[in-house]
């Protein structure tokens, strides 16, 4: 287990009223998992990601963490920052934590070629299209090497070919080093190709109207999928 | 385009220039309350000679160079306080707000009370025109970081120290920079008014001193210089800033 949501309720406290974004939210991510959200624009998925990663608290319910627990956070805006070069963009989360070292070098490298930013290492992020910002804001995940992958709609600026080589790439990562990832995404057929698990949240405030396990490859999950979203409107 | 500006503005120069000349020669203007070009020239000699404008222009410079200096590090220092400690800047706020709006050539007599008709006084008077005004830049500008770049930092487990060295101080470079800009013109405004009040020497001590001998000469003269000294410390600053924001 690696974490273990029970109960969950945030608010979002604002001048004359509060409103309600997740309610009674109850989610457990195993080891080497991969779990896909999918909810309507403005449900509440970033929410529950930043909760998670203890970024924003929470009105009421628990989470348990295990011990040593190590997460990245690939936030939905890309959040480089413009006045450091792309490498030290993607050093940036290895450099506060202080884990800098020759083999991580090494990986940053193997990284930036294999996304085709090493003639772009010295650049900042102004020169690069949207696309390029995503792949480094990817790689300064990856080089965090986390237990736990929280990605928040990755690559949407992407065209479709890059995003499923990229996405399969992660995919490929997280086997190798028994990693697991929770997903934010619009594409159901992104959630069904990645996941072992779909939650489906309905609208604001976001509650689990579905959690689908993908394990029996005789089902038409897509069909399944999209018959519990087209409600949700 | 950007040239015929330049000549208009040549041009317009040179005949406000000439036409003045004329109309204080022709006696249509009475030179001695409006002066002229040539006399303006010869008195401009005369004080370099005769009462020390370089020392004039040298105690003005002086004190806008120390009220500058100080007044950058004081508001950026105060500017990472009030941001570290945002209980003591949610309640600093409001009162900036309205020492910012007060004029503060009302303070003058207080300041002089206080500090002595001396030139501490005049950098007191030039601190609090400059400091304000960028504190309110500076501070406005950190507590407008992106939340999301703190998040983002956060995720990383940062500390404070990170944040602020590693995040706020150079994400809102730009913003400190550019506030050179402002404070030097408040700093000139400060000292000039300061010198107005107390000094003994000085550019504002000088226009004051030809106001009080009636002597036009002097206080247009006086304007003239302090209109150029402003244009080169505008010049300089301004030229830092365009080196300081290249990386
Ligand atoms: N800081 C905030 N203060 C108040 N309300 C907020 C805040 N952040 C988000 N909300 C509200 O909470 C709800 C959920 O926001 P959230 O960003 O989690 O949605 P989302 O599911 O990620 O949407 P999208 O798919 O568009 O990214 C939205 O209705 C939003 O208006
Ligand atoms: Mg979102």
């Amino acid at each position: 287990m690696i974490l273990t949501i029970k109960d969950l309720t945030k608010q979002y406290h604002l001048k004359n009223n509060d409103i309600t974004v997740l309610e009674n939210i109850c989610l457990t991510v195993n080891e080497h998992e991969v779990i896909a959200i999918l909810g309507t624009s403005g449900c509440g998925k970033s929410t529950l990601l930043s909760i998670i990663s203890s970024l924003l608290n929470y009105d009421s319910g628990t989470i348990k963490y295990k011990d040593h627990f190590n997460y990245g956070y690939m936030l939905q805006k890309d959040m480089l920052l413009p006045y450091l070069t792309v490498k030290e963009n993607c050093l940036l989360g290895l450099r506060i934590k202080k884990q800098i070292n020759e083999e991580k070098l090494k990986q940053l490298d193997d990284l930036l070629i294999k996304y085709h930013l090493k003639n772009y290492e010295d650049s900042y992020p102004d020169n690069l299209s949207g696309g390029m910002r995503q792949r480094v804001a990817l790689i300064r995940t990856i080089l965090l090497d986390p237990d736990l992958y929280l990605l928040d709609e990755p690559f949407s600026a992407l065209d479709y070919q890059n995003k499923k080589m990229l996405l399969n790439d992660i995919k490929k990562l997280i086997d190798e080093k028994h990693q697991s990832m929770i997903i934010v995404t619009h594409d159901v057929n992104e959630a069904i190709s990645l996941a072992n698990r779909i939650i489906i949240l309905s609208n604001k405030p976001a509650h689990i109207i579905k959690e689908i396990t993908l394990d029996n490859p005789d089902i038409d999950y897509l069909t399944l999928v999209e018959s519990y979203i087209k409600d949700e409107v | 385009m950007k040239f015929k500006v330049l000549i208009t503005q040549i041009i317009l120069v040179i005949s406000f220039i000439i036409s003045w000349q004329i109309l204080a020669n022709t006696g249509l203007i009475n030179s001695f309350i409006f002066s002229s070009p040539t006399k303006i020239i010869t008195t401009t000699y005369d004080l370099l000679i005769n009462a020390k404008l370089i020392y004039h222009i040298y105690i003005t410079l002086n004190e806008t160079i120390i009220a500058f200096l100080l007044g950058i590090i004081i508001s950026f220092l105060v500017s990472i306080i009030m941001y570290e400690l945002r209980f003591i800047g949610n309640v600093l706020e409001p009162f900036l707000t309205i020492i910012n709006s007060l004029p503060k050539v009302a303070l003058g007599p207080m300041i002089i009370i206080w500090f002595g008709a001396n030139t501490k006084s005049i950098i007191v008077m030039a601190l609090l025109i400059n400091v304000i005004v960028s504190i309110i830049t500076i501070y406005t500008s950190f507590i407008n970081t992106d939340k999301d770049y703190i998040f983002l930092f956060k995720t990383f487990n940062a500390t404070k120290l990170d944040i602020l060295t590693k995040l706020i101080i150079k994400i809102n470079y730009p913003t400190i920079v550019a506030s050179f800009k402002i404070n030097i013109a408040m700093t000139l405004i400060g000292v000039i008014m300061g010198e107005f009040l107390v000094s003994k020497a000085g550019l504002g001590y000088l226009i004051i001193y030809g106001m009080q001998i009636f002597n036009l000469n002097i206080v247009i003269s006086g304007i003239i210089i302090l209109i150029g000294l402003s244009y080169i410390l505008y010049y300089l600053v301004n030229n830092l800033n365009k080196w300081l924001i290249k990386r």
